[in-house]
């Protein structure tokens, strides 16, 4: 049973959550002198939330803002999830590659992908156990 | 997947607004289903079945080759 705490955590729960992010951004970049940069990263958060709230109503809008919904509502998320994972995957392995051709140690694309591919299998391990 | 919910839905006078209440999805959800865009979930047709007191055979519709 959805209640107004529920609609009020459901609709600020992003935006706010974006904000405190941006909040911390903030910090720790003039925590190194640089204010100017995160007052840019808390302004990009800022008028993202400000978007979440305003334009609300609109499904895709909406459906940013909050992680629950019908079930077409889960399975479109699920799957923008599955391809931003797979774009993330082919931007990461580019960088992977370039980097080395560059005479790099590949680093940090091979941290992130060897986070993302550990995630995937572990994944994809624990949710066939639960059918 | 063809199915029948529009016609039932207007057949009893509904919005979709109303008949997304009571299935507890959203009105853009009523929507794709009823123009084929979505095919809902066995939970959600077996609902939508038993609100208009069709069988789900009644509602949906597969096409077999």
């Amino acid at each position: 049973m959805s209640t107004a705490t529920d609609g009020v955590r459901g609709r600020w729960g992003v935006p706010l959550t974006g904000v405190v992010v941006g909040a911390a951004m903030c910090v720790a970049s003039g925590l190194n002198g640089r204010w100017g940069l995160g007052l840019a990263m808390l302004a990009i958060m800022v008028a993202y939330g400000a978007l979440l709230l305003v334009f609300g109503g609109r499904e895709p809008v909406a459906m940013l803002a909050r992680e629950d919904g019908d079930e077409r509502q889960r399975a479109i998320q699920a799957r923008a999830s599955h391809i931003s994972f797979n774009l993330v995957a082919v931007f990461v392995v580019g960088g992977f590659v370039v980097d080395l051709a560059r005479g790099g140690d590949g680093m940090p694309w091979a941290v992130i992908a060897a986070v993302g591919g550990a995630a995937y299998i572990a994944t994809v391990a624990v949710l066939s156990r639960r059918g | 997947m063809r199915n029948d919910v529009r016609a039932l839905r207007l057949s009893g006078g509904l919005s979709q607004a109303e008949l997304a209440v009571a299935m507890g999805v959203s009105r853009q959800t009523v929507n794709a289903i009823e123009t084929g865009r979505y095919s809902p979930s066995l939970t959600l047709a077996v609902r939508l079945a038993r609100y208009f007191e069709r069988t789900v055979e009644e509602v949906f519709h597969v096409d077999c080759d």
